[in-house]
């Protein structure tokens, strides 16, 4: 394979293959959105608060009753240099409202393409849990404001190496990718955590119309912030699951699974996609005794010239646990917290690099009367929506 | 299906009217290659290249896709018939590729005759032109 970097080159200098090019070609490309939103209607917690829309957990973007412009909003700078002879170098840099825009190595790798069939990419990357994974923080490559919540882990990113094998089989082009790597985050939501020994598989196949998508991976979760030097300083139950004995640092990991399968078909101007996913905890996390959730949308668009309506339903089921090894747990509740929501929006695509969106979702919580007697009816909210998304 | 293209190209068309100041005339579209390229190249290889999924032609050498400006009525005509995606789709396809460090879209280098005039003298390029501007520096691999 020639060097790719040479196409650059003769193309800029409208010359012949005799150029000789030696400065590798670096592309900057980047990517903004920018999004306001407000809850209009919200449930109650038992504490008498209203209830909030995480939009993205990873940086902390929570919409409450006030117009806020920070939990979607989101700038990204991709470096990008091919070195020819297969080797490229990728790096982003990436700020979010819900971090008071800090900005961020989100990525950097390198990529080593072996031939036309196998590459290797070894550093900072994206974990492929989603079929929107890869591009979960450009607004302009997907129709929503963001993707189904459902779609939403804590950790995105992973340090660690991934292989990636591209093929055809027939009329379908085909994708493998065997990842192994390791992360360490500190979430709003969950505190600090850190996944370690992630290993896992990812099968992705298209065509013109039809793409086919499922995913599995194993993992350990520990909880940094829950080491056992921590947990007797937490009220209450801290010295209970101090005197058993229980960590879930990172001497005592939880074993986690993860499972997604994907379709997208495309026929005319219209579109539907789904997407179910499914993880699991061997163990419930101290404190919340959160222990795995699984969920799936289904979505559908259509395309008149530049506009885009659109309409998803999704639908999740987070499970708990009670009791960690004979100790209670902090959440005293063992059915499930259950919601269904429904979003309804539109895209226009106003000028060749950019879209504006806006979007109404409405968000129920379906959860048992135990549950809902525990924690109020947390989840129900609904939340307007509306941004602009550029590439550049 | 159809009735979409027509109207993709009416639209493309127009929007080339305004820029060229009269309807543009052209006969149909056809891919060219280099004269020595010996490729038997089908829509799908075509496809594939153009879409940045195939990196080299079946005989195994480097294949080099370059695209025409952006709203040439024979870009999105191009798009619509043999990538099938519109021009809203191809460019979230392509924010998709460029932003995971997959794919970079093939480099834009003007109208038909700069195109031709590129392929005659590279054998690793491949383009699509307004049939009418195909000549003998050329080898046309495909036509609609």
């Amino acid at each position: 394979m020639q060097p790719k970097l040479l196409t650059a080159s003769i193309l800029a200098a409208g010359l012949t293959l005799g150029a000789t090019a030696q400065a590798a070609d670096v592309r900057i490309n980047g990517f903004i959105s920018v999004v306001g939103g407000t809850t209009l209607s919200e449930g109650t917690l038992t504490n008498g608060n209203k209830s909030t829309f995480t939009a993205n957990g990873p940086t902390n973007g929570v919409y409450d009753d006030d117009i806020s412009f920070k939990p979607d909003t989101m700038f990204g700078l991709q470096v990008a240099s091919n070195l020819g002879k297969g080797l490229s170098v990728t790096g982003q840099i990436t700020g979010a409202g819900g971090e008071d825009f800090d900005a961020n190595v989100a990525w950097a790798y390198l990529t080593y393409e072996f031939n036309d069939t196998w590459a290797l990419m070894a550093g900072r990357q994206r974990i492929p849990f989603y079929l929107n994974s890869d591009y979960l923080d450009v607004g302009y490559a997907y129709h929503w404001v963001r993707p189904p919540t459902v779609t939403d882990s804590v950790v995105d990113d992973f340090e660690g190496l991934q292989f990636r094998r591209t093929g055809y089989m027939g009329d379908w082009d085909t994708r493998l990718q065997l990842f192994a790597g390791e992360n360490s985050a500190t979430t709003p939501s969950v505190g600090d955590l850190g996944l370690e020994s992630i290993l896992g598989a990812a099968y992705f196949m298209s065509t013109d119309q039809l793409q086919l998508r499922a995913t599995y991976l194993t993992a350990d979760l520990y909880l940094d912030n829950l080491s056992s030097d921590k947990i007797p300083d937490i009220p209450i139950i801290g010295p209970l699951w101090a005197a058993a004995g229980i960590s879930q640092g990172d001497s005592n990991p939880i074993g986690i699974s993860f499972l997604g399968v994907a379709a997208r078909w495309d026929f005319g101007s219209s579109f539907v996609m789904a997407e179910y996913v499914k993880s699991e905890f061997d163990e419930g996390i101290l404190g919340s005794g959160f222990a795995g959730t699984s969920g799936y949308y289904v979505s559908l668009g259509h395309q008149v010239g530049l506009f885009t309506p659109h309409i998803t339903y999704s639908a999740r089921e987070s499970d708990y646990e009670t009791m960690i090894n004979g100790v209670t747990n902090g959440n005293f509740v063992a059915s499930p917290l259950e919601n269904s929501s429904i979003t309804v929006g539109l895209r226009w695509d106003f000028h060749p690099s950019a879209a504006f969106k806006v979007e109404y979702l409405t968000r129920s919580d379906d959860s048992s009367a135990d549950r809902l007697a525990a924690n109020g009816n947390a989840t129900e909210v609904d939340l307007f929506s509306a941004g602009i998304d550029v590439i550049f | 299906m159809k009735y979409k293209t027509i109207k993709t190209v009416l639209a493309a068309s127009l929007a080339g009217a305004t820029l060229l100041g009269s309807v543009a005339a052209w006969s149909g579209v056809a891919v060219i290659v280099h004269p020595s390229n010996a490729n038997d190249l089908s829509a799908t290889d075509i496809s594939r290249i153009f879409l940045g999924k195939k990196k080299s032609y079946p005989d195994g050498s480097e294949a080099i896709p370059v695209d025409q400006k952006d709203g040439a009525a024979v870009r999105s005509s191009f798009v619509s018939t043999v990538l099938k995606k519109n021009d809203q789709q191809i460019k979230a396809y392509w924010a998709q590729l460029l932003f995971t460090g997959k794919g970079t879209p093939p480099k834009e280098v003007g109208a038909s005759a700069d195109v031709r005039q590129l392929i005659a003298e590279n054998p690793a390029l491949i383009g699509y032109i307004d049939s009418a501007d195909a000549d003998g520096s050329v080898k046309v691999v495909h036509q609609f």
